[in-house]
């Protein structure tokens, strides 16, 4: 058996370690078309930060591949994938034979289409290229303009404040992480960002980067300018499709995975950021390129991939950060739209709660302030349990696993672990 | 692999589990009276959930906490298959806050790092198991069968 694998991010580096826990033998290849590998890309504005090393963004150690002995290509991109011939073309030519083959080329960063993005200091944050060129140029940063108000850029310029950048937020919709947030809790981020000095505007886009070579500057849609000497785009990523493009392999959005995280084509998988699936909290087929789905779906892809049987019940968006202490978690649908949905919220001083719930099942959930025990409702959700008469036990601080014992003991069948097992018996003694 | 099973017929509810494991493990001091006083307050690593469930990290078969860390800091005991925090790479993300599905790992007084159980590990005995006075709280073998998955460094395949 010849396993290929293409990335080397968090879902390809999963479904080396799914592999070798079955097989120990059958040669690996590994191709990535970035340089340095085991870095985590989430941890990214972290180092921008100076709170970690670029040791410590290391989620796996450099004898990884010899370790589990994975000839690994690095720096090198496969322009395209020969499902009839079962090869693999690298863009110089090359090509590669395998019997398996996992694709998990991940996301790039939206590109956003304004006059003078091309100028020296616009910078969109994904690769570790990235990162470092913000940290070799903070000396002469005294303004950043970040643009989006999605995930990435709010961390990146909460990391630039931390380093004493004057940051500049420009959000075109109405909040802040409105992909995870409804308007109150992002709300309460949105005055803790201001509260540290975060300039936020929501409501304002930038129409043009301003400039010679390098940035000098941005106008805003209400003719103002900003005087910036880092312009920081966050617009989303889009899945990398490209090099199945004129094959078999079925693209929605991104690759489209089954429950067994193959494509539909035989023989070859999909992980991550570039792969479609099943959405729990939408019940539709959907994007969520995030890390922890990465890392499942790169284990069920490994596993299937290696001959065992591995299912994946799917995937749905969730994320937590902490900006200057107010620590958030978010999951699923918090946001609403259309009928059959019921809403619970809670809002106190410094904490938020909102619960969703169509069905009688959890479909999404914001914690704000307070966030101990939010995996508990993470797993209620992706285990689609009815909490029919736990909501408020659910919205409340007294949120706790034991309480939550009779009806796990009514949902049996989908609390099959051994850890669950555990717990619902009595020892020997 | 042996994990911490709880007979929840015998804990009354007395803490003495999770006072202990305050001031053995959380503390700096390992002494009662001073750990009491200690700043940032030490966090136990069992607490008593509900009415009487002592409650520990279960040392999930696969994890979602090994999945969920953005840089290996969660990880498992080779040897063992114990899951713990690495603390020195720990940068307070709280991705494994998200999805423990007991709840049972927290954020350090100072919001450092991420706190759980480790099954006492580097310890002969767990001290919760040690302390217990009703014998609610049994170090028992895992049943068989029972395998586990994920991130455990110089694992050797």
């Amino acid at each position: 058996m010849r396993y290929l694998i293409i990335g080397g991010s968090a879902a390809g580096i999963s479904t080396v370690e799914a592999i070798r826990s079955v097989d120990r033998t059958s040669p690996i290849e590994l191709f990535s078309n970035e340089g340095t590998p085991f870095y985590s890309r989430v941890l990214l504005s972290y180092y921008v930060a100076g709170a970690i090393t670029k040791e410590e963004l290391h989620f796996r150690p450099l004898e990884f591949f010899m370790e589990n002995r994975v000839t690994a290509y690095l720096g090198q991109r496969v322009k395209q994938v020969l499902p009839d011939s079962k090869n693999i073309r690298m863009e110089d030519g090359r090509e590669y034979p395998y019997d398996k083959l996992l694709i998990a080329t991940g996301s790039s960063p939206k590109i956003l289409d304004i006059p003078g993005k091309d100028k020296k200091g616009v910078i969109v944050m994904r690769y570790i290229e990235h990162a470092q060129e913000i940290v070799d140029r903070l000396d002469g940063i005294k303004t950043a303009c970040i643009l989006g108000g999605g995930l990435i850029g709010l961390r990146t310029g909460y990391a630039l404040s931390l380093r004493g950048v004057k940051v500049k937020l420009i959000v075109k919709s109405g909040q802040v992480l409105s992909q995870m947030l409804d308007r109150d809790a992002a709300q309460m981020v949105e005055g803790t960002m201001r509260e540290h000095g975060i300039d936020v505007r929501t409501g304002r886009d930038a129409v043009e980067i301003v400039g010679r070579e390098s940035v000098e500057g941005i106008l805003l849609d209400n003719g103002e300018r900003i005087t910036c000497q880092l312009v920081v785009i966050g617009k989303g990523v889009q899945p990398n499709v490209d090099c199945v493009s004129s094959t078999k392999v079925k693209v929605n959005e991104g690759i489209v995975a089954d429950e067994t995280m193959r494509t539909t084509v035989p023989d070859i998988y999909v992980a991550g950021d570039v792969a479609e699936t099943y959405d729990l909290s939408t019940e539709k087929m959907g994007m969520n390129a995030i890390w922890p789905c990465a890392f499942e779906q790169g284990r069920v892809a490994g596993l299937n991939m290696a001959g065992r049987k591995a299912h994946y019940n799917g995937s749905f968006r969730m994320n937590s950060l902490d900006f200057y202490g107010l620590l958030v978690i978010s999951m699923g649908v918090t946001r609403p739209e259309g009928g059959g949905f019921e809403q619970f919220q809670r809002r106190a001083k410094e904490t938020y709660r909102k619960l969703v719930l169509k069905d009688g099942r959890i479909v999404g959930a914001i914690l704000v302030g307070q966030v101990q025990r939010a995996g508990v409702l993470t797993t209620l959700l992706k285990k689609k349990i009815n909490v029919s008469g736990y909501a408020s036990f659910l919205m409340s601080d007294r949120l706790n696993f034991a309480d939550l014992l009779p009806l796990i003991g009514k949902n049996k069948e989908k609390f099959t672990e051994v850890e669950y097992r555990e717990l619902t018996r009595r020892p020997k003694g | 692999m042996k994990v911490i099973k709880v007979d929840q017929e015998k804990c009354t509810q007395c803490h003495t589990c999770g006072l202990w494991c305050g001031v053995e493990i959380g503390s700096v001091a390992k002494e009662p009276n001073d750990a009491i006083h200690e700043e940032p307050r030490p966090v136990p690593r069992v607490h008593v959930d509900g009415n009487n469930l002592p409650l520990h990290c279960r040392h999930c078969e696969v994890a979602p906490c090994i999945d969920a860390c953005p840089n290996g800091t969660m990880r498992r005991d080779p040897k063992t298959g114990l899951v713990y925090v690495h603390e020195p790479t720990c940068v307070a993300c709280w991705m494994c806050v998200m999805v423990c599905p007991f709840g049972i790992i927290t954020p350090s007084s100072g919001h450092h790092v991420a706190v759980k159980c480790d099954r006492c590990r580097n310890m002969e005995f767990p001290i919760c198991v040690d302390v217990c006075p009703t014998k609610a709280l049994i170090l028992e073998e895992r049943e068989k069968g029972a395998t586990w998955y994920g991130y455990s460094p110089s694992r050797s395949f």
